[in-house]
């Protein structure tokens, strides 16, 4: 075992943006972005028709009312954690995987990035380029162009080309995308209760396998928590230290309830229908196929952005671009082979999502427990700005194992407790596992002395 | 006048018409529509409530330096570029109704207005250098 702890102060060696888009680096100044630029990124992220189709599962378990507040408070819970994570973000100005290496040592967020991002994102956009093809099927069922394989195939592509331009290729897209996607779901939620037996009709439906609001509202935080998780990615870019995390905060608190709202009512009053269907089916076909293409390529671009600065974090030399073209080529191709029927489960590929959705609260468990707690009160380092150290020359811990361990820990508890007892919330039981296993270790090795680093890493001059 | 002067007023006079044709456009949809009516009333108040409050952003914008101006105008460029791609796509549909004249003027203002917005959002970027991602 190394020193007690292993960081230091950055040296003043010039850091180079080898990788693209500060993968690895401070993002300076000059490229900071607004309150606004950053809601819009996103809110980018929440158009899209698989939040709608998340919505409407809540349908099978939960009444109108209860689907209302459950949608609230999921999202304010939502907001509370990526707030947390997302203001770490906007001082230090690093990605979520560069932030890591301080509460897990470098080898840590190596391990960690690719659970979150490097696997768990590249797998949404498979699936996520697999539904667009789904989407463009279902309003153009005879065309070529719109075959689910032909349409993912296509589909995949487009939407790797803002991922390869980077933070500025996201923003611009979601600026076009987000104000029309708010304005037409909730008219198109509208139009479809009124047309399916309207407001009174919609307060009087029972779910089929009626439970309590508390399943809900975990069934909301499970839907995003990777988002809540991965909030540094963005809000690393924040002209002040609240523009990034307030915009997480108000787009998942005000936005994000219509969207699950919209997806859950009308599964209430038509089960089995869906939203863009309904809405093809009201003629609504050019604002479905749009909003189809659009919406989804908000979302899915992040998915691969977020994928790429995890795997710049894990793998020296390449670029970033380069992580986006293989990310983006290979998970159109799986989403290709699922539309095809070769041999990839589709079940399989959700069911490894899912899985690894488990491992992924303790880990924004252990970042909001290191920062918050432990820097300041364990360590001395009160000032927010100055906590976390980055950098070339900066030395971090090879391994930090009270993190690492916290990690652990809160993934079985987050995995084996639901099993155990299906009305515990496996997200929350792993975030806060997380959180108070690290304070813990943390607070039993800097007492005792015992050393909570193993190894050293120096940073290089590209910030790897 | 200097040179940022003369680029507020002509972003501000550009958002204006962009505005007032955005109205336009929703009066008619909501004027000729034969169901759901309050969905372009809702709509068109929405596109004047932002766009209104982008012109008195850019009305008050004096003295600002050219970044800051360059900013609110691309917000403003890419609003007024969004909305229309709103009425673009909503307005065909069936369950509105609305007669093919009408139609046609929605559809038209709205594309005018899309690809203006376009125009609109790379002439500021090239006079004021602001990125479109602003």
């Amino acid at each position: 075992m190394g020193d007690k702890g292993v960081e230091e102060g950055s040296l003043e060696a010039e850091a180079k943006d080898y990788y693209g888009d500060f993968a690895t680096l401070k993002v300076p100044p000059h490229e900071r972005r607004t309150f606004l630029n950053q809601l819009m990124v996103f809110l980018g992220v929440l158009a899209v028709w698989a939040a709608v189709f998340g919505g409407a599962s809540m349908a099978n378990i939960l009444d109108a009312k209860n689907i209302l507040i459950a949608s609230i408070l999921g999202s304010i819970a939502l907001g509370i954690i990526a707030f947390l994570t997302g203001l770490i973000g906007s001082y230090n100005g690093v990605s979520t995987y560069v932030i890591l290496r301080h509460s897990m040592g470098r080898f840590g967020s190596i391990a960690a990035g690719i659970v979150i991002s490097g696997i768990s994102a590249a797998l949404w956009f498979a699936f996520e380029t697999w539904l667009f093809g789904v989407i463009m099927n279902g309003v153009f069922p005879d065309s070529f162009l719109a075959r689910v394989d032909v349409a993912a195939a296509w589909g995949g592509i487009l939407m790797m080309t803002t991922a390869l331009i980077g933070y500025r290729g996201l923003a611009s897209l979601s600026y076009l995308v987000v104000p029309a996607w708010f304005l037409i779901i909730p008219l198109a939620l509208a139009a479809s209760i009124s047309l399916k037996g309207g407001w009174d009709q919609l307060f009087s439906v029972e779910p089929e396998n009626p439970q309590g609001l508390a399943a809900g509202i975990t069934f909301v935080i499970g839907l995003y928590i990777v988002g809540a998780t991965i909030a540094p990615d963005i809000t690393r870019f924040s002209r002040k230290p609240l523009d990034g995390p307030l915009a997480w905060f108000v787009h998942v608190v005000f936005f994000m309830p219509i969207i699950l709202i919209a997806g859950g009512w009308l599964q209430l009053l038509a089960p089995g229908s869906n939203l863009a269907a309904e809405m093809t089916a009201m003629g609504m076909g050019l604002a479905v196929l749009i909003m189809g293409i659009l919406g989804q390529w908000t979302t899915n671009d992040n998915n691969l952005y977020s994928a790429s600065l995890a795997w710049v974090n894990a793998v020296p030399r390449l670029k970033r671009w380069v992580w986006v073209a293989i990310l983006g080529i290979s998970g159109t191709i799986v989403a290709v082979l699922i539309a095809r029927g070769y041999g990839i489960s589709l079940d399989a590929l959700l069911s490894f999502g899912t899985l690894l959705g488990t491992f992924i609260p303790p880990i924004a468990g252990v970042m909001i427990a290191d920062y918050y707690i432990v820097q300041p009160l364990f360590l001395g380092r009160k000032d927010p700005r100055t906590r976390y150290q980055f950098g070339p020359g900066t030395l971090y811990g090879a391994i930090r194992w009270p993190g690492i361990t916290g990690w652990a820990i809160g993934s079985f508890l987050a995995y084996w407790l639901p099993q155990q007892y299906p009305g515990i919330p496996g997200a929350l039981v792993g975030l806060f596992s997380g959180i108070v296993v690290h304070i813990v270790l943390m607070a039993v090795c800097v007492s005792s002395k015992i050393p909570y680093d193993i190894g050293k890493w120096r940073e290089t001059e590209t910030g790897w | 006048m200097n040179g940022v002067e003369e680029l507020r007023s002509k972003y501000l006079r550009y958002n204006a018409l962009a505005g007032f044709l955005l109205l336009v456009t929703g009066v008619t949809a909501f004027a000729s529509s034969s169901n759901f009516k309050s969905h372009f009333l809702f709509m068109g108040i929405i596109t004047a409530l932002f766009m209104g409050l982008n012109v008195a952003r850019l009305a008050v914008c004096r003295g600002c330096n050219e970044k800051r101006l360059g900013e609110i105008a691309v917000q403003g460029g890419w609003l007024w570029t969004s909305f229309s791609l709103a009425f673009l796509s909503l307005a065909p549909a069936k369950i509105y109704g609305l007669p093919t004249v009408s139609l046609a003027v929605v559809e038209l203002l709205s594309v005018f207005l899309l690809l203006s917005g376009a125009y609109f959002l790379f002439l500021v970027k090239r006079e004021t250098g602001v990125a479109l991602s602003v």
